[in-house]
């Protein structure tokens, strides 16, 4: 039979120690590759805020994805002009289908 | 022989030991990107602090050729020392000297620092830089890998263990390193698997690289056998100490605590405005935590692994504390299988080594789907109620937004024995989602509708009802479920205050005796 620990309470102090870089990584809601943004979650798009032709920046807000009841914006990974949109709003897309092209 | 020769033998031997494998083969492993055994260790160690053992031990293998390669050390480096003032073992294999390969005599090296460190009741560090079993040895070496293997077992819990993967791991090597409590990876000169590439092509007639196969990337995003993926040697180090900075010495010993300057008091007015009144915006929890603790010391773990989960320790008022929150921003912070796994497995190493937990609510559910009741979610998830369950170190629940269904149970409610449950006013704690439960509760209500506008008027009706009525923290906080509704910006007080009262926690009715516990796997 198990008996019980009895925890002894001691305690100690320690430095803190720098924060080494590279260490967090950001989940995001999309996924480079050579400037397509593709569904990084399975879901439905709801709505597409940019056109063929629109220029946009870094971390604008190009369509909505709905997954799991909530309404995820999906933002360019790059700067550019955007060349082709893949899909249409009420289209269900799968993790990793190409959703728009940035050129 | 006189003395004075006696002595000098010493000092040649020394010296010998400590060239290992050769000027040549050192400069190899520089040329790699990586840093020798004893680098490794002059690095992690307070300066002067290694006392090195076993510098003399050699293989006792005769078959091909072996012995003529006999070198002083057996390619791992073993010892002990301090890390910022406190005591560690340690082992570095040395890739220096036939690729670090594991035989009999290198075994017993590691093995003696396991017992060591478990009777000191100090952490064991490994540092693993290895080509694998020493096939000359033949089955002996075997032997060895088994022999550390039990040793990471009775060591689980009592002491911390943490493993860098700094070279390659593959076949049975990859075993210690997953009975440990921590894995890091560095970036392109380590991996780890079961079968190389090479078996993975004979065997399936798949092609695929060792990075893509098995790299530090593939593990701390896909596979979640490594906890962190960093980009080199010094980083690696660097991260071990962080991390040991957050742990006990032992079971027995509570973490360190450090003054972190930051007032237990302080109310941060940017928390009221971070989760979304409207249940569909999503919201990155980060936000909240770093808000919470303690400026600057929430340190995360597994964060590229099942991302709509988020693990961590930080520190609150000083004292360290394990932080497990739902995601919003992926997969709407649903549990998953792999954020299951990731949950459960952090809570057991908080409850094992005296760490309080502190959970995030904001959970739909359970992600559906045929990729995930045939992947096993039943059995999966059930691992999150059963280590929230069976955790005895304080335990406070801070309910965000959603907490639906078998979600809000997982997620460290009062029924699994929470200590103090909080629920912000945004907090909408209901069996489902209103959707889900006004199309069950009044479906014959709405088969009457004729057309799609009259469905969705009278649903969205309904949903405002259910809304106002069942999901609000009220509701339970009428029957108890909750302790207190608390504004976003109380947070840190009241858990800081919590903290502090749970801080002498024991469990007062004592559990069943048993051998141990049977949790679903």
């Amino acid at each position: 039979m198990l008996s019980p620990i009895t925890t002894v309470r001691s305690t100690t102090t320690a430095t803190p120690v720098s924060t080494p870089t590279g260490v967090s990584g950001i989940p995001g809601s999309t996924t480079e590759v050579g400037g397509v943004i593709k569904a990084a979650m399975p879901g439905t798009v709801m709505s597409i805020k940019v056109k063929v032709g629109d220029v946009v920046k870094e971390g604008d807000v190009v369509l909505t994805l709905e997954t799991m009841k909530m309404e995820n914006p999906i933002k360019a990974n790059k700067g550019g002009k955007i060349k082709e949109i893949k899909v249409q709003p009420g289209k269900f897309v799968n993790v990793g289908d190409p959703l728009i092209v940035i050129e | 022989m006189s003395l004075i020769e006696k002595f000098k033998e010493l000092e040649e031997n020394r010296a010998k030991a400590k060239l290992s494998g050769g000027q040549e083969a050192i400069e190899k492993q520089h040329k790699a990107g990586k840093l020798t055994a004893r680098e490794r260790i002059e690095l992690l160690l307070d300066p002067g602090s290694f006392v090195e053992i076993d510098s003399f031990v050699v293989h006792r293998c005769y078959d091909f050729g072996m012995e003529k390669r006999r070198i002083f050390g057996d390619a791992v480096v073993t010892g002990y020392g301090t890390i910022n003032g406190r005591k560690v073992f340690v082992y570095a294999q040395d890739f220096t000297f036939i690729g670090g390969s594991l035989g009999e005599m290198h075994a017993k090296k590691i093995t003696k620092i396991q017992d060591m460190a478990l009777k000191a009741g100090v952490p064991v560090i490994g540092l693993n830089d290895s080509g694998g079993a020493r096939i000359q040895e033949g089955i002996a070496s075997l032997a060895g890998y088994g022999e550390i293997f039990y040793r990471n077992v009775m060591a689980s819990g009592v002491i911390p263990q943490i493993i860098a993967i700094m070279g390659p791991c593959a076949g049975g090597a990859v075993y210690s390193p997953a009975l440990a409590d921590f894995i890091i990876m560095v970036r392109k000169t380590s991996y780890m698997f079961i079968t190389g590439p090479k078996v993975v092509k004979a065997a399936i007639g798949e092609d695929v690289t060792f990075e893509t196969l098995g790299g530090a990337d593939a593990h701390a995003k896909l596979s979640g056998v490594a906890h962190f993926a960093v980009d080199n040697d010094e980083e690696c180090i660097n991260l071990i100490k962080k991390l040991l900075s957050y742990l006990p010495s032992n079971n027995m010993e509570d973490p360190p605590v450090v003054e972190t300057g930051d007032p237990p008091d302080r109310m941060d007015e940017e928390l009221n405005e971070i989760v979304p009144a409207d249940p569909k915006k999503p919201y990155d929890v980060r936000d909240v935590i770093n808000r919470v603790f303690d400026r600057g010391t929430f340190f995360e773990i597994q964060s590229q692994f099942a991302p709509n989960a988020v693990i961590g320790f930080a520190r609150l008022n000083g004292r360290v504390v394990g932080v497990v929150a739902n995601q919003p921003m992926v997969y709407a912070g649903c549990l998953d299988i792999d954020s299951s796994d990731k949950i459960a497995r952090f809570v057991r190493t908080c409850d094992a080594f005296n760490i309080p937990l502190v959970t995030f609510v904001d959970v739909p559910g359970y992600l559906p789907g045929t990729k995930q009741e045939h992947g096993g979610v039943i059995r999966h998830g059930a691992k999150v109620i059963f280590a929230y369950s069976e955790a005895t170190v304080p335990k406070l629940t801070v309910i965000l937004r959603k907490a639906y269904g078998g979600g809000y149970i997982a997620m460290c409610s009062k029924h699994l024995g929470a200590d103090f449950v909080f629920a912000w006013p945004t907090a909408e704690i209901a069996v489902m989602g209103p959707e889900g439960a006004i199309e069950i509760i009044h479906k014959s209500e709405l088969m009457k509708a004729k057309t799609p506008e009259e469905v969705k008027e009278i649903t969205d009706r309904l949903v405002a009802e259910y809304r106002s009525k069942f999901a609000n923290p009220y509701v339970a906080a009428n029957l108890g479920y909750v302790d207190q509704v608390i504004l976003p910006k109380e947070t840190r007080p009241m858990l800081v205050k919590a903290l502090d009262a749970m801080s002498t926690k024991r469990e007062i009715q004592p559990r069943p005796p048993k051998r141990h516990a049977n949790m679903p796997v």
